[in-house]
């Protein structure tokens, strides 16, 4: 596992201009909107997202990378299962998503501006990279990169009609929302611990598929 | 050493059937046609395609689960497949160095250095050779008693191919355990490492012989079109050729004795896969 960490985050390393300078980019942003008097959770939770949203996606491209040229066959000739390498793909995004929420939280604290509703929110948000990946990850072993984006793409397409369809339902039957906005409110553990629960599920299901995944690759 | 009994893959019409070993000591060379089975027997052989059916030894361990201490000990050199070519040699240095209990560090900066590899560049700006001795050199770093090298010299000049064969005969020099299962489809660059060659067509193993043998008995007899006709020889393996006809014999004093007249020379590995494989093609 840890020669595949290692591998893993030389790919980073060496792929990793584009988002080194985003990192940049938002950094900027952030100190700007803050200086023009915006808020700063409100700025801070947007750039997490769009980091996380941006690190799902760089980390799910080294499966492609990593299969470019035939590679895979060096990487499963190395002394190490093929389980290990789906693992280390799935231990990056867990390691650099708390990473990015701690960066996140440590800014919350120090400006003062944090509260615990605004620290279960920072978790939540957290998990919008292992969701992507878990989906992402089987569809990049499957398939080679350009195919590979237009189905992630197309799945996500479909989950968020399955999202979409059932709220549209809801409110054509005048549900009363505002008891709903209450629950959330009054109890926010029970909306996080939702999202917690999706993205271990999303995951499990990710793994268990990757893994079977990986055993037929004839690269 | 190395035992494949009965390895059969299967792709759409091409099917893969078979048996061979690799003793201690030895070099073994895999000989035959572009899409002849050389690349599919070492990817089957090695777990990286699914075979379907046969077993596969290495060291007397079943190689498609070998432990991690067992994969050390052989160096595998694909002719397609490499590491990333964003990577350079000091970040596989890194990575071989944590996967490998055994790597050799000194060794692989020497080599890297005695063949100028820049450690530091990409591996994106070698050249084919340097990609190639790149990959040598991390397969000779782990402490390995078996290569198996699946076209290293495909795409090389000649004075790479010399560089790399001698550096094939050092680590035959190195150990009485260590061995070579290498194949190549330029023969002429394994006449001279290769202690037995096995020649593969259509997935299957045709032709099996020591060099010694192909030294000493092997030869091709060189006939005009109307001595053939008559010489005897003609339910021989042969070729036609734009002057006559070659015909492969593996009694080749025994002739030379009886007719002093008739051109017979020893075979090259070349003339030898001409007339087996290459018939179709003539």
């Amino acid at each position: 596992m840890k020669t595949m960490m290692l591998y893993n985050l030389t790919m980073l390393k060496r792929n990793a201009l584009s988002y080194g300078l985003s990192c940049i980019f938002v950094i900027v942003v952030l100190m700007l909107t803050v200086q023009n008097g915006a808020d700063i959770s409100d700025t801070l939770f947007g750039i997490t997202v769009f980091l996380l949203v941006y690190l799902s996606l760089l980390l799910v491209t080294t499966i492609s990378l990593d299969r470019y040229d035939h590679g895979l066959n060096q990487i499963f000739l190395l002394p190490l299962s093929r389980k290990d390498y789906v693992l280390s793909k799935y231990w990056m995004v867990y390691g650099s998503t708390i990473i990015l929420f701690l960066v996140a939280l440590s800014i919350l604290l120090f400006t003062g501006e944090s509260n615990v509703d605004q620290i279960m929110l920072l978790v939540a948000v957290s998990c919008i990279a292992p969701i992507l990946c878990a989906i992402q990850i089987p569809i990049y072993f499957k398939f080679d990169l350009s195919k590979a984006r237009f189905i992630a793409m197309a799945v996500y397409a479909v989950l968020f009609l399955l999202v979409f369809i059932p709220m549209k339902f809801l409110s054509s039957i005048e549900i009363d929302f505002d008891v709903i906005r209450s629950v959330v409110t009054t109890t926010p553990w029970i909306p996080l611990f939702m999202v917690l629960t999706i993205t271990v599920i999303f995951n499990l299901f990710s793994m268990g598929i990757s893994f079977k995944l990986i055993q037929t690759i004839q690269d | 050493m190395i035992q494949i009994n009965s390895l059969t893959k299967n792709y759409g019409s091409f099917h893969l059937n078979v048996s061979f070993d690799v003793c201690d000591g030895e070099v073994v060379a895999m000989i035959g046609r572009n899409g002849s089975g050389k690349t599919t027997t070492f990817k089957a052989l090695l777990g990286l395609t699914i075979a379907d059916g046969g077993q596969v030894h290495i060291n007397g361990k079943d190689a498609w689960h070998l432990c991690h201490e067992d994969k050390s000990s052989i160096g595998v050199v694909m002719g397609d497949a490499g590491f990333n070519k964003v990577m350079r040699l000091k970040d596989i240095e890194r990575i071989m160095a944590s996967a490998y209990p055994k790597w050799n560090r000194e060794h692989f900066l020497g080599f890297a250095t005695k063949y100028n590899l820049a450690m530091d560049k990409p591996l994106s700006t070698f050249s084919t050779g340097m990609n190639v001795l790149a990959k040598l050199d991390m397969a000779l770093s782990i402490g390995a008693t078996t290569l198996i090298l699946d076209e290293p010299t495909a795409g090389l000049d000649v004075v790479a191919r010399t560089k790399i064969l001698d550096i094939l005969r050092d680590f035959m020099a190195e150990g009485e355990n260590h061995s070579i299962l290498i194949s190549s489809h330029i023969s002429s660059d394994l006449a001279t490492l290769a202690d037995r060659i096995l020649l593969i067509d259509q997935g299957k193993i045709i032709f099996e012989t020591t060099m010694n043998a192909l030294d000493e008995s092997y030869g091709v007899i060189k006939f005009t079109d109307q001595d053939y006709a008559t010489s005897g020889f003609t339910n021989e393996p042969s070729l036609k050729t734009p002057w006559g006809t070659m015909v492969l014999t593996n009694d080749r004093e025994d002739i030379r004795t009886k007719h002093p007249d008739w051109i017979i020379e020893k075979t090259t590995l070349d003339q030898l896969m001409m007339i087996l494989v290459g018939k179709e093609e003539a």
